[in-house]
């Protein structure tokens, strides 16, 4: 897993790849943490992202519910698999998928 | 006859036939009249003439060619004898017509001969005969005696004409009539024919007449040749005495004959003809293979027995035993005809039945599993088995069949009693058994629920002895419950097959609210189980002994690591061979089962956040292996995820085994930890349709493995959490 991060005045571009999964997730929410304070447009970028996990979920919850407060939140290049598993869990339509 | 008909050949044959009777009759009467004439003259014109009876006995059995030899031999022995030509030529003609008179009066002038027919076969032919040689006789006496007159040598009515009348007479009666009945006698003979009762008596009372009367020529003239003179007196008076001899004694015969014949003979002659065409009939019937259809020749044959019956009825008139008879045998035709329809309708219904039974028997047997179809999982085990009903059908009965996706169900039963009534109990015993096991919790539950339905209604207090195994193929676990069945046979870590000894629960259907108990072991790759019924160890041999236990152990022993179906083929024939000719008392069940190894790679440890990779890894590196689709192990990665870390967690177990088994179709996996029991499947699904403040954050990971793997199964056992899950190499469509 390899997060990778672009920050443009208040604007934070992330990229993941692998796997976000139990062991993975931590990572992410520590980054976040520690990078999100005055962003006001997080953009991630999944078009490297091979699964997620219910960890993974819990991490792109909470920062969703974070940046509802700052700002906006967008996820792009969502692959098939991962898509799938934010339509089973209903995340699809709390997160914006573009 | 046509004789135009005849080829050359059989008509020249003819001719010389002809040829050969003319000259054998005139030699013949030449050869007796001659010496007679020398030494029993008794004027110029006549003497006693034994060749008398020649003529009409020769014409009447050789017809218009045995008159003309015996007119020839006359006309021979005259000339030779210096008579005067013309006498010889009117004797010439009147021995003719004598000879021939008698053919035309016995036959008729129709030229239909039968053929080689006994003559004198009753007393009206008797009587018949004898009044043909008097009018022939007599006839013959005028002619002469008119002739005598013409040629002046005698008047018509004179001691003369007497004597030429009772020479004819006589002689036709004691020569003509042996001549006749010997000729016929030597025909029948020859075509192999044996006289009737009748023929025998009329024949017997015939020649004793004849004898008596020769017997009376014979004293007569001892008695008269010293005081009579006259040669022609004496012999007038030999010839009247013979006649009246012969008359009075024939009277008494032909009374008795009739009578003989009306009252005995001739009825049991045409009841025997009877009695034999009613039995060649039934034969002919018996051979028959139906060529001719059955209702026409019915229809004939009743016919043909009202024809007999109607005979029966007309002799049944007479008095006496003759009448009884045919009585008795009408009454018996009768019997034999309803016998015999009663023993069609019976062996009808008895093949009617037999078809019947052959086809539920097939049914039967198609109601029990097929060894040779392949169960789901079976690369874990191999399983076959057998049943041989005693009768059409059985009682026993074999089952398997997966209780799902990793318990395997495999039993052997016996129902109490034999045929079909332990057939129709048997298919109640083993639609709710393979019921109640799919809707049970345990095998021992299955059986007190079974047990339960099977008491119900059973008023005939049948019952069933079952021994019944669930394996669970990815642990090898197996659970088993016996009901009053044999013990099985087990063989385990490659060493022979003992006996399983345990605790037997009663027989089912036996008792209401019989509680069942299981019991289990663990079954490693290579172990082997051998279930049968008591129908082999309790076969028979000749000598009435049992095959038993014991041997049954040995059979199996001489090659303990044969497969299942040699296993079986082994234990089959030997009980066979030991069964002998001997007919099989039981039902034969037998099933072998082998356990291969549940096939899983496994992975114990203790649970541990920090390693989870190296769990991962054991997982990818199988999937990898197998070539499981990239995309499907995706979601079986993020299953191991979830549910490792949930045991992490929460668990609190010491230690951890991940069970991975991937064949052509699926992937399985199998979590068993030690710690907390938890049913993660019991937990309820978390609300997707929350809004993200709302949203909690539990739950997700284990709803996700819910949603994405194609079967979960949970158990809790001997302290274990056990989680299986299964996902096809080929995503579902839904």
């Amino acid at each position: 897993m390899e997060i990778g991060i672009e920050r443009n005045k208040s604007t934070l571009e992330i990229k993941l790849t692998d796997r976000l999964d139990t062991v993975t997730s931590p990572q992410l929410e520590e980054k976040l943490k520690e990078e999100l304070e005055g962003v006001t447009n997080l953009q991630l970028d999944l078009a490297e992202l091979e699964y997620i996990s219910s960890a993974g979920l819990r991490v792109l919850l909470t920062a969703s519910k974070r940046m509802k407060k700052q700002g906006k939140m967008e996820i792009r290049n969502v692959n098939e698999e991962v898509m799938e598993v934010f339509t089973i869990t209903g995340f699809a339509d709390i997160l914006t998928i573009l | 006859m046509d004789i135009q008909m005849c080829p050359p050949d059989l008509w020249r044959q003819k001719c010389m036939k002809k040829v050969k009777i003319v000259v054998l009759t005139a030699m013949l009467f030449f050869l007796i009249t001659i010496p007679c004439r020398q030494i029993f003259n008794l004027s110029e014109l006549t003497e006693v003439r034994p060749a008398s009876a020649f003529p009409p006995a020769f014409g009447m059995l050789f017809g218009v060619w045995g008159a003309l030899g015996c007119a020839i031999g006359n006309f021979a022995a005259d000339i030779l004898s210096g008579y005067a030509m013309e006498i010889c030529i009117p004797g010439f003609l009147i021995q003719f017509i004598y000879g021939y008179l008698p053919y035309i009066l016995w036959f008729g002038v129709r030229k239909k001969r039968e053929k080689s027919v006994i003559r004198m076969k009753n007393v009206r032919h008797v009587m018949k005969y004898i009044g043909i040689v008097f009018a022939d006789s007599l006839l013959m006496a005028a002619m002469l005696g008119m002739l005598l007159k013409i040629t002046g040598m005698g008047s018509l009515l004179s001691q003369s004409t007497l004597l030429l009348f009772f020479n004819n007479l006589v002689f036709c009666l004691i020569l003509g009539i042996p001549i006749i009945i010997l000729a016929d006698l030597a025909a029948e003979q020859e075509k192999g024919r044996v006289l009737t009762l009748n023929v025998r008596f009329v024949l017997i009372f015939l020649l004793l007449n004849v004898v008596s009367a020769v017997l009376m020529g014979v004293a007569s003239y001892g008695e008269m040749y010293h005081y009579v003179a006259d040669k022609m007196a004496l012999w007038n008076r030999i010839y009247i005495r013979v006649s009246v001899d012969f008359f009075t004694l024939c009277g008494i015969s032909v009374c008795f004959l009739w009578y003989l014949e009306r009252n005995i003979t001739v009825p049991i002659e045409r009841l025997a003809e009877l009695a034999g065409n009613y039995a060649d009939r039934k034969k002919l019937k018996g051979g028959e293979t139906g060529d001719r259809p059955a209702e026409e020749s019915d229809g004939e044959e009743k016919l043909e027995n009202r024809e007999l019956a109607a005979v029966c009825d007309e002799l049944s008139c007479l008095h006496g035993e003759t009448g009884h008879l045919p009585a008795a045998f009408k009454k018996m035709m009768q019997d034999v005809e309803y016998y015999i329809s009663d023993i069609t309708r019976i062996t009808a219904e008895k093949e009617r039945i037999h078809a019947e039974l052959q086809v539920a028997s097939q049914m039967q047997a198609d109601m029990l599993p097929d060894s040779g179809k392949i169960l789901a999982g079976s690369r874990e085990f191999t399983l076959c088995a057998r049943m041989l009903p005693a009768k059409e059908m059985g009682g026993d009965f074999y089952d398997y069949f997966m209780v799902d996706e990793d318990n395997l169900a495999f039993l052997v039963a016996d129902v109490s009693g034999k045929g079909v009534p332990a057939a129709l109990f048997m298919v109640v015993a083993k639609t709710l058994l393979k019921n109640r096991t799919r809707g049970a919790a345990s095998a021992a539950e299955a059986f007190t629920d079974a047990n339960e339905g099977l008491c119900q209604d059973n008023y005939n207090d049948m019952f069933v002895t079952a021994w019944m195994g669930v394996l669970t193929i990815s642990t090898g676990r197996l659970v088993f419950v016996n009901a009053g069945h044999t013990r099985p046979l087990i063989r385990q870590k490659n060493g022979c097959y003992t006996y399983l000894t345990e605790r037997s629960g009663f027989v089912l259907a036996g008792m209401e609210n019989m509680r069942y108990t299981q019991q289990e072991l663990y079954l490693e790759a290579g172990d082997a189980l051998f279930l049968y019924t008591d129908g082999v160890t309790e076969a028979n041999n000749a000598e009435h002994g049992l095959y038993g236990e014991e041997r049954l152990a040995k059979v199996l022993n001489i090659k303990p690591k044969l497969p299942p179906q040699e296993t079986l083929n082994a234990v089959w024939e030997d009980v066979m061979s030991y069964q002998g000719d001997a007919e099989q008392f039981d039902d034969i069940t037998m099933l072998a089962f082998y356990y291969k190894g549940n096939g899983y790679q496994t992975k114990t440890g203790k649970p541990n956040m920090e390693d989870i990779q190296e769990w991962n890894r054991f997982v990818d590196e199988i999937l990898a292996e197998k070539n499981f689709p990239q995309k499907e192990a995706a979601k079986i990665r993020i299953a191991v995820d979830e549910i490792f870390s949930n045991i992490c967690y929460y668990s609190k177990a010491q230690s951890l085994t991940i069970g991975c088994l991937v064949n052509e179709e699926a992937a399985m996996l199998y979590f068993e930890d030690d710690g907390i029991p938890y049913n993660p499947l019991n937990r309820p699904d978390p609300d997707t349709s929350e809004s993200a403040e709302n949203r909690k954050e539990g739950g997700l990971g284990i709803y996700l493995v819910k949603k994405r793997m194609d079967s979960l199964r949970y158990e809790y056992a001997e302290g274990k959490n056990r989680l299986t899950i299964m996902k096809n190499r080929n995503a579902r469509k839904d």
